[in-house]
């Protein structure tokens, strides 16, 4: 067998192995709860005959490890039951994780996106004129960014251009036509904030790297211009490292939805799993920690697997 | 592993490490003030006046000062009850009998802020504490024993570290929250918070401390050591840890920056302390519902709390700078 196959069953093994250990973990979590789900769904109209059949209905009468085989075994075939929260009751999970999936991916791909536009010429300009007064103003800005977190930014981003300038909305998403390009604006700058400066520091440090390597100075040395060594010769070669942080980033996306989705009220994914645990909808929470859980582990492991391919040395470990 | 081709090969961790300061770094990364001091100084002196003439890193440690010492002396400096309500005033702006205003049920916000402030200092500093313990003891063992143990052990960190985090506490403490609130005066919760985040957090201490004792017990001095028979505890407590507290140190500065926002998101969704009890997060949340009546109870809390972080931000990249020579040049 050849080191990039072995690599490769390697980390599909443990992936496998990381996502059950997830999903074990999260459902005797979840059953572990003092809280109990029928006392919440029925509120004032408890009783101990509906209790019993809602119970029954639910499958939480049997013993728990039954519990637990039925809901490995819905889980591989992709059923993955019924909200029990008080305003969604009934509806399968499977619909409202269908729903919440694509707003995540959009507000994430958008920040994403803009993050990368801003940040990257930010470090660019940072290592070309390093050490400079454009080099040491934008670093600290960008360090700012980084630093102060999202949800402070959010309320005072929606106190200036919300309550006072009025200027933008504070919640909603994808309402039609300019309405809901107005509303993307403020979630999606902010969601972006941290990853701009992010993406500027470290893009700084890889191309400051690469500006120092003999092929640089050879590139120099037979006049080659300015212009020329930075895009023909640096750029590419700050791609790999970047490629590095970009993959645990979209991972980062995918769960750091939670703050922006909450306070501005966008129906995602982030939101769907914050409205679960504070009305203990165990179906919803196991879903979505599941949901958010594998992607994150399949984003690493394909971010593994894509290094292991672009650079050989990785694979022998 | 990915990150190998990032970060220089261990070795590199070593030298600096044990001789940060006495020449070994190049002269352009030294600052002036190191050329005329004495020729001999300790690799912790000298850190120390690197650090002290960085002065984002001194503002940031006066500004971190001023917010313990406002925490712990909180009893001896606030105007008026953080837990009496006053509906005479409510949603007040700052004034002279209230600094800082007060919030929807007309507590004295000031009074509430210094109280408030403890929360996270005490979360990240037990939380820090537990996360340092674990992540250091599992990492020197894993590195040092090598074989099965290192295999179990780094298998159980990458199950862990693959775990989302933030989910998990999310998770834990709002099942488990509830039942704990009645402990320790309302603190039961402070405590759940502090071990959770603690649990989630060491995974990647671990993985740091490991990869500097593997690097370290290769050197020839721990080799001289075990020749001269000292003991596995020991050398690990005479040769490997001495050598390794300052660059745990640095990690240590950002595991309290991410333990004190974790801290306050969970506040945020109303997992963190309950109210009555005051605390930053908690603040901030109460008064984005108020942004219409009184913008001044959402500015002092986010204030305090960009203050806090960005202060412990700028003393842990100082930390790195002073300590992490390597990444000077």
């Amino acid at each position: 067998m050849s080191g990039l196959t072995r690599f490769l069953i390697k980390r599909l093994l443990a992936m496998i192995v990381v996502l059950w250990a997830i999903v074990t973990v999260v459902f005797f979590l979840a059953h572990a709860s003092p809280v109990d789900p029928i006392r919440t769904i029925l509120g004032q109209k408890y009783n101990a005959v509906s209790a019993a059949q809602l119970r029954h209905l639910f499958g939480l009468d049997e013993p728990l490890w039954q519990q637990y085989l039925t809901y490995l075994d819905r889980l591989i075939h992709g059923n993955l039951g019924y909200s029990e929260g008080a305003a969604t009751l009934g509806q399968p999970v499977w619909g409202l994780l269908s729903t919440g999936v694509p707003v995540t991916l959009k507000l994430g791909g958008l920040a994403l996106a803009l993050s990368l536009l801003v940040g990257l010429p930010i470090g660019l300009l940072s290592a070309v004129k390093q050490n400079s007064v454009i080099d040491h103003g934008s670093q600290f800005v960008m360090m700012v960014l980084y630093a102060v977190p999202t949800f402070i930014l959010v309320p005072i981003a929606q106190l200036v251009f919300g309550a006072e300038l009025r200027w933008l909305p504070v919640s909603g998403w994808g309402d039609p036509g300019i309405l809901g390009i107005k509303e993307m604006i403020l979630p999606v700058t902010i969601y972006a904030a941290a990853l701009t400066g992010y993406f500027a520091k470290s893009f700084r440090s890889f191309m400051l790297e690469v500006l120092r390597q003999d092929y640089i100075r050879t590139a120099r040395a037979k006049g080659l211009t300015a212009r020329l060594i930075l895009y023909r010769h640096a750029m590419k070669n700050t791609l790999l490292p970047l490629a590095s942080i970009v993959g645990p980033t979209i991972a980062f996306l995918i769960l750091g939805a939670f703050i922006i989705e909450y306070f501005f009220s966008i129906p995602g994914i982030g939101y769907l799993s914050i409205s679960s645990v504070t009305g203990s909808d165990y179906p919803v929470v196991e879903a979505t920690t599941v949901l958010i859980a594998a992607s994150v582990v399949i984003v690493n492991t394909l971010t593994d697997i894509a290094y292991a391919l672009v650079d050989p040395r990785v694979r022998l470990e | 592993m990915a990150r190998d081709a990032t970060t220089p090969p261990s070795e590199d961790l070593i030298h600096v490490e044990g001789g940060a300061g006495l020449g070994a770094a190049p002269a352009a990364s030294v600052g002036a003030e190191e050329m005329v001091g004495s020729v001999v100084s300790s690799p912790a002196r000298a850190a120390w006046r690197r650090f002290s003439v960085n002065w984002a890193a001194m503002i940031g440690l006066v500004t971190l000062t001023v917010i313990v010492v406002v925490a712990v002396f909180a009893p001896f400096m606030h105007t008026s009850s953080p837990y009496t309500l006053n509906y005479g005033t409510l949603d007040a702006g700052p004034s002279w009998h209230h600094w800082f205003g007060t919030d929807g049920v007309g507590r004295d916000q000031y009074s509430r802020l210094l109280f408030g402030l403890r929360v996270p200092l005490f979360v990240g500093f037990l939380g820090t504490l537990i996360t340092v313990v674990i992540g250091a003891v599992l990492g020197v063992v894993a590195g040092y024993a090598g074989g099965y143990l290192d295999f179990v052990l780094s298998r159980l960190t990458d199950l862990i570290f693959a775990f989302p985090s933030f989910i998990l506490a999310l998770i834990t403490v709002s099942l488990f929250g509830p039942v704990l609130d009645p402990y320790f005066g309302g603190g039961g919760r402070v405590i759940l918070l502090s071990v959770v985040f603690a649990l989630v957090s060491w995974p990647f201490l671990m993985r740091f401390v490991r990869s500097l004792t593997l690097g370290l017990k290769e050197e020839q001095f721990v080799e001289a050591a075990r020749v001269c028979g000292t003991t596995d505890w020991g050398i690990i407590r005479g040769h490997l840890l001495p050598n390794m507290w300052g660059l745990i140190l640095v990690q240590v500065s950002f595991i309290v920056i991410g333990v004190v926002s974790t801290e306050a998101a969970l506040s945020i969704f109303g997992l963190g302390v309950q109210p009555p009890n005051p605390d930053l997060g908690q603040m901030l949340f109460d008064g984005i519902s108020r942004l219409d009546y009184n913008p001044w109870e959402v500015v002092f809390p986010s204030v305090a709390l960009t203050m806090l972080i960005l202060s412990l931000t700028f003393v842990g990249d100082g930390l790195r700078d002073a300590i992490d020579t390597r990444m000077n040049n």
